[in-house]
């Protein structure tokens, strides 16, 4: 079940995005996987094509989503290296961020644990 | 005629008296209620006005045509009673969107909208796997007609020269045609066609996307999928209906040759009567469906579908890849007319039973 909330601080299709990769991460959605095409899923969430269609995008510019002409998108995980590069930049500016406050990598790591345990359960 | 009038008008009354117990209490009029205000008390009091108002339009014009027709009992009876059915259905339309309108007004003024907060759900496994449909319920039918095709095209040389080509309630003939091509496979070519529809709708109906809603998901999902299910075991056992009742007509028909048909009679009875016994079935088991709508007392909502649907009883939302929509009020099922392809499904059903027609 994907639910989005409209008073969410982030957008519908970000929240869209997010689920899907949750679904990738829980392993019901798989490599090779088709995705629902745009309308139908669309018009089963009650939202407008252009948020899941918005989404598709953002998952196939992280890395998680190929979009095929004329065809379904389906799931395809980008290499190691490429979800690096793109998150590269990220971690650059939490870094240098964290370190700016005086956060020690110990309190980054706990910090991140945290979250990544959040996931696990 | 009187009897006839009796029965339908009685049943019209009786099938209003109890829709509001029938459908999804999300849906009143045809508007879309917040879930977390569905039990408003408000809301109750419109359905038991509308009742009240229903009674006091209809009755009197029941008391008026019976009067009317044990005043006139033998000039044009038919025309009567298209007048009344006419009367009584415009009658029953216009209170309906009587109160469509006053429950518009009063979800307005109650400004609901903002107390809520929307969440869109999908059950997302539910389009990567759908329901398997049971294609095996519909396919070994399509025999029966085009057994009866192969029969009549052997049997057409010693086949009468005058074909029933109509019926009357009772299951007599009372319509002839000369022997051609379409007064003797017209029969077996509707039953095709019909079968086909059924199916075709069936499939759809089932593959429609379900609209699950924000408080209670899972049993509204449930809720979903088991209307679609019933909605197929429905069309199934309809179609089983028409095969033996058409292809029992026509089996009858040639068997009887130049000789008076038996059997008609019978067949048509039973016909109504399990057909009238399955469609009640079909009501009480969507109502039961409909009361799993639960809330849980939190501010969730699914979005409003009111933008979608002309005075809640016309679907229109050319986004949507759905041809068939079940009915805003959750019972039954209906077509979005926003698609080109519903308006080539509407003309095909027209059209496909006349097809015999260009062989002549």
């Amino acid at each position: 079940m994907i639910r989005l909330y409209k008073n969410d601080e982030r957008d519908l299709y970000e929240q869209l995005a997010s689920e899907i990769i949750r679904l990738i991460s829980e392993g019901k959605l798989r490599e090779g996987d088709p995705l629902p095409s745009i309308r139908s899923l669309a018009s089963s969430l009650q939202v407008n094509t252009k948020t899941v269609q918005a989404a598709y995008q953002l998952l196939a510019e992280k890395g998680f989503v190929l979009q095929r002409k004329k065809a379904r998108a389906i799931v395809q995980i980008s290499s190691e290296a490429d979800w690096l590069h793109y998150w590269a930049p990220t971690i650059e500016t939490f870094a240098s961020e964290a370190k700016a406050r005086g956060f020690s990598l110990d309190d980054c790591l706990s910090l991140f644990q945290q979250t990544y345990k959040e996931r696990l359960s | 005629m009187i009897f006839m009038y009796l029965f339908t008008i009685i049943l019209l009354i009786l099938i209003e008296w109890i829709t509001p117990k029938l459908v999804k209490k999300t849906e009143v009029f045809g508007v879309s209620i917040p879930e977390p205000f569905i039990n408003d008390e408000g809301l109750q009091l419109f359905k038991m006005n509308f009742r009240k108002m229903m009674l006091f339009i209809q009755l009197p014009l029941f008391v008026t045509f019976i009067i009317l027709f044990l005043r006139t009992p033998n000039e044009e009876p038919f025309l009567l009673f298209f007048i009344a059915l006419i009367l009584h259905l415009s009658a029953n339309i216009a209170v309906y969107l009587t109160f469509h309108k006053k429950v518009s007004d009063y979800k307005q003024r109650k400004k609901w909208e903002e107390k809520i907060e929307i969440v869109h759900v999908s059950s997302f496994e539910s389009i990567m796997t759908p329901l398997p449909f049971p294609h095996l319920l519909f396919i070994p039918m399509l025999i029966v007609p085009i057994l009866i095709i192969v029969l009549l095209i052997f049997q057409y040389p010693s086949l009468p020269e005058q074909i029933p080509i109509h019926w009357g309630a009772n299951g007599m003939p009372d319509g002839w045609s000369n022997k051609s091509i379409f007064s003797v496979f017209f029969l077996p070519f509707l039953l095709l066609t019909q079968q086909v529809i059924l199916y075709v709708i069936a499939y759809y109906v089932q593959r429609s996307s379900l609209a699950v809603k924000a408080q209670a998901s899972e049993q509204s999902l449930q809720r979903e999928r088991r209307a679609r299910t019933l909605n197929t075991h429905y069309m199934a056992f309809i179609n089983l209906l028409m095969t033996v009742l058409l292809g029992g007509i026509e089996l009858l028909t040639i068997r009887a040759g130049n000789e008076q048909a038996t059997g008609l009679g019978w067949l048509t009875a039973l016909f109504f009567i399990f057909f009238t016994l399955g469609t009640i079935a079909y009501m009480v088991e969507n109502s039961r469906l409909n009361k799993l709508i639960q809330t849980e007392a939190n501010e969730y909502s699914q979005p409003s579908s009111d933008n979608e649907w002309l005075w809640g009883l016309f679907y229109f939302d050319k986004e949507n890849p759905d041809i068939f929509i079940e009915k805003k009020y959750g019972v039954g099922w209906t077509v979005n007319f926003a698609r080109p392809a519903t308006w080539i499904f509407l003309l095909l059903i027209i059209v496909l039973p006349l097809l015999p027609l260009f062989f002549i």
